[in-house]
Protein backbone atom coordinates (compact mmCIF):
# COMPACT_ATOMS: atom_id res chain seq x y z
CA UNK A 1 0.00 0.00 0.00
CA UNK A 2 2.83 2.38 0.95
CA UNK A 3 4.81 1.29 -2.23
CA UNK A 4 1.87 2.45 -4.19
CA UNK A 5 1.33 5.29 -2.63
CA UNK A 6 4.82 6.10 -2.50
CA UNK A 7 5.19 5.20 -6.50
CA UNK A 8 1.92 6.93 -7.56
CA UNK A 9 3.00 10.08 -5.61
CA UNK A 10 6.40 10.72 -7.88
CA UNK A 11 4.43 9.85 -10.87
CA UNK A 12 2.04 12.46 -9.98
CA UNK A 13 5.16 15.07 -9.21
CA UNK A 14 6.36 14.11 -12.76
CA UNK A 15 3.09 15.17 -14.14
CA UNK A 16 3.21 18.77 -12.22
CA UNK A 17 6.61 19.16 -13.64
CA UNK A 18 5.22 18.39 -17.26
CA UNK A 19 2.77 21.28 -16.70
CA UNK A 20 4.93 23.33 -15.49
CA UNK A 21 7.24 23.07 -18.67
CA UNK A 22 4.16 23.56 -20.66
CA UNK A 23 3.28 26.82 -19.27
CA UNK A 24 6.81 28.14 -18.31
CA UNK A 25 7.83 27.55 -22.77
CA UNK A 26 4.43 29.24 -23.23
CA UNK A 27 5.89 32.02 -20.90
CA UNK A 28 9.09 31.66 -22.93
CA UNK A 29 7.08 32.38 -26.36
CA UNK A 30 5.83 34.72 -25.37
CA UNK A 31 8.57 36.72 -24.03
CA UNK A 32 10.47 36.27 -27.22
CA UNK A 33 7.35 37.71 -29.22
CA UNK A 34 7.07 40.81 -26.85
CA UNK A 35 10.17 42.03 -26.14
CA UNK A 36 10.53 44.83 -28.58
CA UNK A 37 10.22 48.17 -27.38
CA UNK A 38 7.31 50.22 -26.98
CA UNK A 39 7.90 54.30 -27.09
CA UNK A 40 5.30 55.20 -24.39
CA UNK A 41 6.16 58.49 -24.67
CA UNK A 42 4.34 58.58 -27.94
CA UNK A 43 1.76 56.18 -28.00
CA UNK A 44 -0.51 55.87 -31.34
CA UNK A 45 -4.31 57.11 -30.76
CA UNK A 46 -7.28 54.33 -30.40
CA UNK A 47 -9.12 53.36 -32.74
CA UNK A 48 -12.23 54.61 -30.08
CA UNK A 49 -12.03 55.94 -27.09
CA UNK A 50 -15.32 53.88 -25.54
CA UNK A 51 -16.48 55.04 -22.31
CA UNK A 52 -15.23 53.25 -19.12
CA UNK A 53 -16.61 53.79 -15.54
CA UNK A 54 -13.58 52.66 -12.95
CA UNK A 55 -15.33 51.37 -9.49
CA UNK A 56 -13.03 51.61 -6.69
CA UNK A 57 -14.58 49.12 -4.39
CA UNK A 58 -13.13 50.15 -0.75
CA UNK A 59 -13.41 49.02 3.10
CA UNK A 60 -11.95 51.39 5.60
CA UNK A 61 -9.29 51.97 3.02
CA UNK A 62 -8.25 55.52 4.13
CA UNK A 63 -4.53 54.92 4.16
CA UNK A 64 -4.27 54.12 0.42
CA UNK A 65 -7.23 55.21 -1.39
CA UNK A 66 -6.01 58.88 -2.18
CA UNK A 67 -2.77 57.51 -4.13
CA UNK A 68 -5.39 55.29 -5.75
CA UNK A 69 -7.77 57.75 -7.08
CA UNK A 70 -5.14 60.39 -7.87
CA UNK A 71 -3.54 57.30 -10.27
CA UNK A 72 -6.58 56.56 -11.78
CA UNK A 73 -7.45 60.72 -12.20
CA UNK A 74 -4.23 61.20 -13.85
CA UNK A 75 -4.36 58.18 -16.40
CA UNK A 76 -3.82 59.13 -19.88
CA UNK A 77 -7.40 58.95 -21.61
CA UNK A 78 -9.33 61.36 -22.33
CA UNK A 79 -11.03 62.68 -19.48
CA UNK A 80 -14.97 62.67 -20.84
CA UNK A 81 -14.40 59.07 -21.46
CA UNK A 82 -14.23 58.19 -17.73
CA UNK A 83 -16.44 58.06 -15.11
CA UNK A 84 -15.23 56.81 -11.50
CA UNK A 85 -16.89 55.37 -8.73
CA UNK A 86 -15.40 55.20 -5.66
CA UNK A 87 -17.69 53.00 -3.12
CA UNK A 88 -17.01 53.97 0.54
CA UNK A 89 -18.18 50.21 1.49
CA UNK A 90 -19.56 49.60 5.18
CA UNK A 91 -16.55 52.22 6.19
CA UNK A 92 -16.22 53.02 10.15
CA UNK A 93 -12.93 55.42 9.02
CA UNK A 94 -12.45 58.72 6.94
CA UNK A 95 -11.87 56.67 3.14
CA UNK A 96 -15.30 59.13 1.70
CA UNK A 97 -13.52 61.66 3.60
CA UNK A 98 -10.09 61.22 1.64
CA UNK A 99 -11.94 61.03 -1.32
CA UNK A 100 -14.07 64.13 -0.96
CA UNK A 101 -10.78 65.94 0.17
CA UNK A 102 -9.16 65.58 -3.42
CA UNK A 103 -12.69 66.31 -5.40
CA UNK A 104 -12.26 69.69 -3.62
CA UNK A 105 -8.46 70.01 -5.63
CA UNK A 106 -8.71 73.22 -8.75
CA UNK A 107 -6.70 70.07 -10.20
CA UNK A 108 -9.55 66.94 -10.22
CA UNK A 109 -12.43 69.78 -10.84
CA UNK A 110 -13.12 68.66 -14.17
CA UNK A 111 -12.68 65.19 -13.44
CA UNK A 112 -15.82 62.96 -13.49
CA UNK A 113 -15.58 61.40 -10.29
CA UNK A 114 -18.13 60.67 -6.99
CA UNK A 115 -17.71 58.61 -4.07
CA UNK A 116 -20.79 56.84 -2.80
CA UNK A 117 -21.15 55.36 1.11
CA UNK A 118 -22.88 52.08 0.78
CA UNK A 119 -24.12 49.76 3.62
CA UNK A 120 -25.30 46.64 1.45
CA UNK A 121 -24.18 43.37 1.84
CA UNK A 122 -22.52 41.12 -1.11
CA UNK A 123 -19.01 42.51 -0.22
CA UNK A 124 -16.81 43.48 -3.06
CA UNK A 125 -19.25 41.48 -5.69
CA UNK A 126 -22.34 43.58 -3.85
CA UNK A 127 -20.50 46.77 -4.87
CA UNK A 128 -19.74 45.80 -8.41
CA UNK A 129 -23.26 44.73 -8.89
CA UNK A 130 -24.65 47.92 -7.52
CA UNK A 131 -21.85 49.73 -9.87
CA UNK A 132 -23.44 47.95 -12.88
CA UNK A 133 -27.34 49.24 -12.32
CA UNK A 134 -25.23 52.60 -12.22
CA UNK A 135 -22.66 53.02 -14.26
CA UNK A 136 -22.50 54.93 -17.97
CA UNK A 137 -19.42 53.25 -19.47
CA UNK A 138 -19.84 50.55 -22.04
CA UNK A 139 -16.70 49.21 -20.30
CA UNK A 140 -16.65 48.61 -16.74
CA UNK A 141 -13.18 48.68 -15.06
CA UNK A 142 -12.35 47.71 -11.52
CA UNK A 143 -9.12 48.60 -9.35
CA UNK A 144 -8.99 47.70 -5.91
CA UNK A 145 -8.36 50.47 -3.20
CA UNK A 146 -4.60 49.98 -3.12
CA UNK A 147 -4.02 49.32 -6.50
CA UNK A 148 -2.31 52.59 -8.34
CA UNK A 149 -2.55 51.79 -12.07
CA UNK A 150 0.68 53.06 -14.18
CA UNK A 151 -0.91 56.09 -16.59
CA UNK A 152 -1.21 54.23 -19.92
CA UNK A 153 -2.59 51.34 -17.73
CA UNK A 154 -6.35 51.99 -19.05
CA UNK A 155 -5.38 52.86 -22.56
CA UNK A 156 -3.01 49.30 -22.85
CA UNK A 157 -6.59 47.89 -22.01
CA UNK A 158 -8.48 49.14 -24.14
CA UNK A 159 -6.22 49.07 -26.81
CA UNK A 160 -6.24 45.14 -26.18
CA UNK A 161 -9.86 44.80 -25.94
CA UNK A 162 -10.56 46.25 -29.44
CA UNK A 163 -8.50 44.03 -30.59
CA UNK A 164 -11.42 42.22 -31.10
CA UNK A 165 -14.71 43.20 -29.34
CA UNK A 166 -16.69 40.56 -30.32
CA UNK A 167 -14.23 37.89 -28.97
CA UNK A 168 -12.78 39.60 -26.06
CA UNK A 169 -15.21 40.18 -23.25
CA UNK A 170 -12.53 41.14 -20.64
CA UNK A 171 -9.38 42.54 -20.64
CA UNK A 172 -6.70 42.26 -17.67
CA UNK A 173 -3.13 43.53 -16.93
CA UNK A 174 -0.25 43.00 -14.92
CA UNK A 175 -0.12 44.21 -10.73
CA UNK A 176 3.05 44.52 -9.68
CA UNK A 177 4.20 44.85 -5.62
CA UNK A 178 4.67 48.32 -4.69
CA UNK A 179 5.93 47.69 -1.12
CA UNK A 180 7.87 44.94 -2.13
CA UNK A 181 11.35 45.96 -0.39
CA UNK A 182 9.50 45.94 3.27
CA UNK A 183 10.58 42.54 4.89
CA UNK A 184 11.07 38.83 3.62
CA UNK A 185 8.02 38.05 2.94
CA UNK A 186 6.98 40.74 0.89
CA UNK A 187 9.74 40.03 -1.34
CA UNK A 188 9.08 36.95 -1.43
CA UNK A 189 5.47 37.35 -2.46
CA UNK A 190 6.54 40.14 -5.06
CA UNK A 191 8.68 36.92 -6.64
CA UNK A 192 5.48 34.92 -6.49
CA UNK A 193 3.49 37.81 -7.83
CA UNK A 194 6.33 38.25 -10.95
CA UNK A 195 6.61 34.69 -11.28
CA UNK A 196 2.82 34.33 -11.86
CA UNK A 197 2.35 37.40 -14.03
CA UNK A 198 5.20 36.96 -16.42
CA UNK A 199 5.02 33.05 -16.27
CA UNK A 200 1.72 32.04 -15.54
CA UNK A 201 -0.66 34.26 -17.24
CA UNK A 202 1.54 34.72 -20.00
CA UNK A 203 2.10 30.89 -20.63
CA UNK A 204 -1.26 30.38 -20.78
CA UNK A 205 -2.44 33.22 -23.11
CA UNK A 206 0.35 32.24 -25.67
CA UNK A 207 -0.68 28.78 -25.64
CA UNK A 208 -4.62 28.54 -25.04
CA UNK A 209 -6.00 32.18 -25.34
CA UNK A 210 -6.86 31.49 -21.25
CA UNK A 211 -6.85 34.72 -18.86
CA UNK A 212 -8.13 35.10 -15.58
CA UNK A 213 -9.73 37.95 -14.39
CA UNK A 214 -7.64 39.38 -11.49
CA UNK A 215 -9.50 41.28 -8.39
CA UNK A 216 -8.02 44.22 -10.01
CA UNK A 217 -7.00 45.83 -12.77
CA UNK A 218 -8.99 45.05 -16.03
CA UNK A 219 -11.81 45.99 -17.82
CA UNK A 220 -14.90 44.35 -18.89
CA UNK A 221 -17.69 44.74 -21.30
CA UNK A 222 -20.40 45.67 -19.12
CA UNK A 223 -23.30 44.72 -21.36
CA UNK A 224 -22.11 40.80 -21.81
CA UNK A 225 -21.88 41.08 -17.66
CA UNK A 226 -25.18 41.71 -17.46
CA UNK A 227 -26.39 39.27 -20.05
CA UNK A 228 -24.88 36.90 -17.32
CA UNK A 229 -26.69 37.97 -14.41
CA UNK A 230 -23.76 40.06 -12.95
CA UNK A 231 -21.10 39.20 -10.06
CA UNK A 232 -21.68 36.34 -7.44
CA UNK A 233 -22.85 38.48 -4.39
CA UNK A 234 -20.92 37.14 -1.58
CA UNK A 235 -18.16 35.14 -3.32
CA UNK A 236 -14.69 35.08 -1.56
CA UNK A 237 -13.12 35.05 -4.79
CA UNK A 238 -15.66 36.86 -7.23
CA UNK A 239 -12.75 37.51 -9.52
CA UNK A 240 -12.58 33.72 -10.51
CA UNK A 241 -16.12 32.99 -10.31
CA UNK A 242 -16.98 35.44 -12.97
CA UNK A 243 -13.95 34.39 -15.30
CA UNK A 244 -15.39 31.20 -15.23
CA UNK A 245 -18.73 32.34 -16.33
CA UNK A 246 -17.16 34.39 -19.55
CA UNK A 247 -15.55 31.48 -20.27
CA UNK A 248 -18.84 29.43 -20.30
CA UNK A 249 -20.19 31.77 -22.78
CA UNK A 250 -17.46 31.18 -24.88
CA UNK A 251 -15.67 34.60 -24.24
CA UNK A 252 -12.42 35.60 -23.73
CA UNK A 253 -10.42 37.20 -21.22
CA UNK A 254 -7.39 38.49 -23.15
CA UNK A 255 -4.00 39.64 -21.54
CA UNK A 256 -3.15 43.32 -21.90
CA UNK A 257 0.67 42.79 -21.05
CA UNK A 258 1.69 46.27 -20.85
CA UNK A 259 -1.20 47.20 -18.77
CA UNK A 260 0.40 48.09 -14.99
CA UNK A 261 -1.22 48.62 -11.18
CA UNK A 262 0.89 48.50 -8.55
CA UNK A 263 -0.61 46.93 -5.14
CA UNK A 264 0.51 46.63 -2.23
CA UNK A 265 0.63 43.17 -0.49
CA UNK A 266 0.91 42.11 2.83
CA UNK A 267 3.66 42.56 5.49
CA UNK A 268 2.84 40.44 7.94
CA UNK A 269 2.30 36.29 8.24
CA UNK A 270 -1.29 37.12 9.53
CA UNK A 271 -2.54 38.74 7.10
CA UNK A 272 -0.93 36.94 4.33
CA UNK A 273 -2.29 33.83 5.51
CA UNK A 274 -6.17 35.24 5.90
CA UNK A 275 -5.39 36.15 2.48
CA UNK A 276 -4.55 33.39 1.29
CA UNK A 277 -6.93 31.16 3.23
CA UNK A 278 -9.70 33.38 1.47
CA UNK A 279 -8.43 32.89 -1.71
CA UNK A 280 -7.40 29.36 -1.71
CA UNK A 281 -11.19 28.83 0.25
CA UNK A 282 -13.03 30.69 -3.01
CA UNK A 283 -11.12 29.00 -5.61
CA UNK A 284 -12.07 25.77 -4.43
CA UNK A 285 -15.63 26.52 -3.72
CA UNK A 286 -15.62 27.62 -7.77
CA UNK A 287 -13.68 24.70 -9.05
CA UNK A 288 -15.74 22.36 -7.40
CA UNK A 289 -18.75 23.79 -8.50
CA UNK A 290 -17.95 23.66 -12.17
CA UNK A 291 -16.62 20.21 -11.99
CA UNK A 292 -19.59 19.21 -13.48
CA UNK A 293 -18.43 21.00 -16.89
CA UNK A 294 -15.58 18.53 -17.11
CA UNK A 295 -18.18 15.85 -18.93
CA UNK A 296 -20.87 18.54 -20.67
CA UNK A 297 -20.35 20.63 -23.60
CA UNK A 298 -19.45 23.51 -21.95
CA UNK A 299 -15.84 25.03 -23.95
CA UNK A 300 -12.62 22.91 -23.66
CA UNK A 301 -11.00 26.16 -22.17
CA UNK A 302 -13.78 25.57 -19.30
CA UNK A 303 -12.82 21.91 -19.00
CA UNK A 304 -8.79 22.66 -19.20
CA UNK A 305 -9.05 25.27 -16.18
CA UNK A 306 -11.17 22.82 -14.30
CA UNK A 307 -8.42 20.14 -14.87
CA UNK A 308 -5.49 22.41 -14.33
CA UNK A 309 -6.94 23.74 -11.09
CA UNK A 310 -8.04 20.70 -9.86
CA UNK A 311 -4.68 18.98 -10.68
CA UNK A 312 -2.76 21.75 -9.08
CA UNK A 313 -5.39 22.35 -5.57
CA UNK A 314 -6.23 18.44 -4.65
CA UNK A 315 -3.95 16.25 -6.61
CA UNK A 316 -0.62 17.51 -6.93
CA UNK A 317 -0.83 19.03 -3.53
CA UNK A 318 -2.32 15.64 -1.67
CA UNK A 319 1.28 14.05 -3.97
CA UNK A 320 3.28 16.49 -2.06
CA UNK A 321 1.88 16.21 1.25
CA UNK A 322 1.79 12.28 1.02
CA UNK A 323 5.65 12.17 -0.52
CA UNK A 324 6.45 14.68 2.56
CA UNK A 325 4.91 13.01 5.13
CA UNK A 326 6.67 9.61 3.89
CA UNK A 327 9.91 11.22 3.81
CA UNK A 328 9.63 12.72 6.87
CA UNK A 329 8.34 9.17 8.50
CA UNK A 330 11.26 7.53 6.82
CA UNK A 331 13.60 9.96 8.67
CA UNK A 332 12.10 9.50 12.01
CA UNK A 333 12.73 5.27 11.24
CA UNK A 334 16.16 6.07 9.98
CA UNK A 335 16.97 7.70 13.82
CA UNK A 336 15.15 5.19 15.65
CA UNK A 337 16.99 2.38 13.83
CA UNK A 338 20.19 3.10 15.70
CA UNK A 339 18.14 2.28 19.31
CA UNK A 340 16.15 0.00 17.70
CA UNK A 341 17.71 -2.16 14.83
CA UNK A 342 14.33 -4.20 14.32
CA UNK A 343 12.81 -1.43 12.63
CA UNK A 344 12.27 -0.91 9.32
CA UNK A 345 11.46 2.03 7.05
CA UNK A 346 7.93 2.35 5.58
CA UNK A 347 10.10 2.87 1.81
CA UNK A 348 13.74 2.03 0.74
CA UNK A 349 15.23 2.47 -2.06
CA UNK A 350 17.93 0.73 -3.93
CA UNK A 351 21.06 2.65 -4.18
CA UNK A 352 20.71 3.56 -8.01
CA UNK A 353 16.98 4.68 -7.55
CA UNK A 354 17.49 6.91 -4.59
CA UNK A 355 20.22 8.82 -6.65
CA UNK A 356 18.20 9.03 -9.76
CA UNK A 357 15.74 10.36 -7.66
CA UNK A 358 17.62 12.82 -5.76
CA UNK A 359 18.98 13.89 -9.55
CA UNK A 360 15.14 14.49 -10.19
CA UNK A 361 15.13 16.51 -7.22
CA UNK A 362 17.97 18.61 -8.34
CA UNK A 363 16.60 19.26 -11.65
CA UNK A 364 13.09 20.58 -10.10
CA UNK A 365 14.84 22.85 -8.25
CA UNK A 366 16.89 24.06 -10.83
CA UNK A 367 13.44 24.39 -12.77
CA UNK A 368 11.85 26.49 -9.91
CA UNK A 369 15.47 28.90 -10.32
CA UNK A 370 14.70 28.68 -13.86
CA UNK A 371 10.97 29.79 -13.83
CA UNK A 372 12.02 32.81 -11.38
CA UNK A 373 14.77 33.92 -12.62
CA UNK A 374 13.11 33.96 -16.06
CA UNK A 375 10.31 35.50 -14.89
CA UNK A 376 12.02 38.21 -13.14
CA UNK A 377 14.43 38.78 -16.29
CA UNK A 378 11.60 39.72 -18.20
CA UNK A 379 10.33 42.65 -15.43
CA UNK A 380 12.29 45.78 -15.36
CA UNK A 381 14.56 46.26 -12.48
CA UNK A 382 13.74 42.44 -11.04
CA UNK A 383 16.56 40.68 -12.57
CA UNK A 384 18.95 41.59 -9.31
CA UNK A 385 21.31 39.30 -7.31
CA UNK A 386 18.89 40.21 -4.07
CA UNK A 387 16.57 38.75 -6.29
CA UNK A 388 18.47 35.63 -6.88
CA UNK A 389 19.15 35.10 -3.61
CA UNK A 390 15.50 35.18 -2.69
CA UNK A 391 14.32 32.58 -5.08
CA UNK A 392 16.85 30.44 -3.58
CA UNK A 393 15.64 30.90 -0.03
CA UNK A 394 12.23 30.58 -1.06
CA UNK A 395 11.79 27.69 -2.49
CA UNK A 396 12.45 25.77 1.35
CA UNK A 397 10.41 28.47 3.25
CA UNK A 398 7.55 30.74 1.28
CA UNK A 399 6.95 27.95 -1.34
CA UNK A 400 5.99 25.78 1.41
CA UNK A 401 3.19 27.98 3.07
CA UNK A 402 0.91 27.09 0.08
CA UNK A 403 0.71 23.74 1.49
CA UNK A 404 -0.18 24.47 4.64
CA UNK A 405 -2.66 27.68 3.70
CA UNK A 406 -4.40 25.24 1.16
CA UNK A 407 -5.20 21.91 4.10
CA UNK A 408 -5.97 24.67 6.56
CA UNK A 409 -8.51 25.93 3.41
CA UNK A 410 -9.88 22.77 2.36
CA UNK A 411 -10.57 21.59 6.09
CA UNK A 412 -12.87 24.68 6.55
CA UNK A 413 -14.35 24.27 3.49
CA UNK A 414 -15.00 20.20 4.48
CA UNK A 415 -15.97 21.48 8.20
CA UNK A 416 -18.30 24.32 7.08
CA UNK A 417 -20.19 21.57 4.43
CA UNK A 418 -20.06 19.31 6.91
CA UNK A 419 -21.92 21.42 9.70
CA UNK A 420 -24.17 23.18 7.13
CA UNK A 421 -22.84 26.80 8.88
CA UNK A 422 -20.07 29.21 7.78
CA UNK A 423 -17.16 29.41 10.42
CA UNK A 424 -14.87 31.20 8.09
CA UNK A 425 -14.64 34.81 8.66
CA UNK A 426 -13.83 37.73 6.21
CA UNK A 427 -10.41 39.12 6.82
CA UNK A 428 -10.39 42.54 5.16
CA UNK A 429 -5.93 42.48 4.21
CA UNK A 430 -4.58 44.84 6.13
CA UNK A 431 -2.63 47.93 4.94
CA UNK A 432 0.79 49.63 5.99
CA UNK B 1 10.40 -2.51 2.56
CA UNK B 2 12.20 -2.63 -0.71
CA UNK B 3 10.23 -1.33 -4.00
CA UNK B 4 10.61 -4.92 -5.55
CA UNK B 5 7.32 -5.34 -7.39
CA UNK B 6 8.45 -2.38 -9.18
CA UNK B 7 10.89 -3.17 -11.41
CA UNK B 8 9.95 -0.79 -14.06
CA UNK B 9 10.29 2.24 -11.94
CA UNK B 10 13.86 2.46 -12.72
CA UNK B 11 14.16 2.57 -16.30
CA UNK B 12 11.02 4.57 -16.41
CA UNK B 13 13.40 7.11 -13.95
CA UNK B 14 16.19 7.01 -15.74
CA UNK B 15 14.32 7.84 -18.64
CA UNK B 16 12.25 10.91 -17.26
CA UNK B 17 15.20 11.78 -15.68
CA UNK B 18 17.31 11.89 -19.42
CA UNK B 19 14.57 14.30 -20.15
CA UNK B 20 14.37 16.57 -18.28
CA UNK B 21 17.62 16.96 -18.34
CA UNK B 22 17.88 17.99 -21.58
CA UNK B 23 14.65 20.38 -21.03
CA UNK B 24 16.60 22.16 -18.09
CA UNK B 25 19.32 22.50 -20.28
CA UNK B 26 17.44 23.91 -22.93
CA UNK B 27 15.54 26.32 -20.60
CA UNK B 28 18.62 27.43 -19.44
CA UNK B 29 19.90 28.43 -22.41
CA UNK B 30 16.41 30.71 -23.24
CA UNK B 31 17.02 32.24 -19.97
CA UNK B 32 20.58 33.27 -20.65
CA UNK B 33 19.18 34.84 -24.24
CA UNK B 34 16.28 36.66 -22.13
CA UNK B 35 18.31 38.22 -19.74
CA UNK B 36 21.21 39.50 -22.10
CA UNK B 37 18.16 40.66 -24.30
CA UNK B 38 16.61 42.33 -21.74
CA UNK B 39 19.42 43.91 -19.72
CA UNK B 40 20.10 45.43 -23.14
CA UNK B 41 16.51 46.64 -23.79
CA UNK B 42 15.97 48.36 -19.97
CA UNK B 43 19.69 50.05 -20.28
CA UNK B 44 18.35 51.37 -23.77
CA UNK B 45 15.05 52.32 -21.85
CA UNK B 46 17.61 53.89 -18.78
CA UNK B 47 19.50 55.51 -21.38
CA UNK B 48 16.69 57.20 -23.10
CA UNK B 49 15.28 58.75 -19.42
CA UNK B 50 18.95 60.10 -18.42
Amino acid sequence: MIDWLYVIAIITIWLSTVMTIVTLSGGIIFIFKHMRHTDIDNLSPLKRYPKVTLVVPAHNEELVIQDTVKAILNLNYPKDRVELLVYADNCNDKTADRVRELMMMPVYINNNFRVIERTGTGGKAGVLNDALKISTGEYLGVYDADAAPEKNALYFLVEKILEDPERYAAAFGRNKTRNYQQNFLSRCINLEIVNTQRIQHTGLWQLFKIGRIPGTNFIINKKIVQSIGGWNNGALTEDTAISFSLMREGKLIALAHRAEAFQQEPETLFAYYNQRKRWARGNYEVILDNMKHLFDKTPWRIKLEVGYYLCTFFWFNAAIIISNVIFLINIGLGGARVIFPQLHQLVSLGAPLSILFMVNWLLMFFLYLLQMNIALASDYGQATVTNFFYTLISYFTYAQLFVVVSIVAIYDMLRDKLTGQKHTKWYKTQRF
Amino acid sequence: MALGSFAWLFPVSLIVTIVFGIVVVVLSICWWVIFKKTIRCFNTEDKRHD
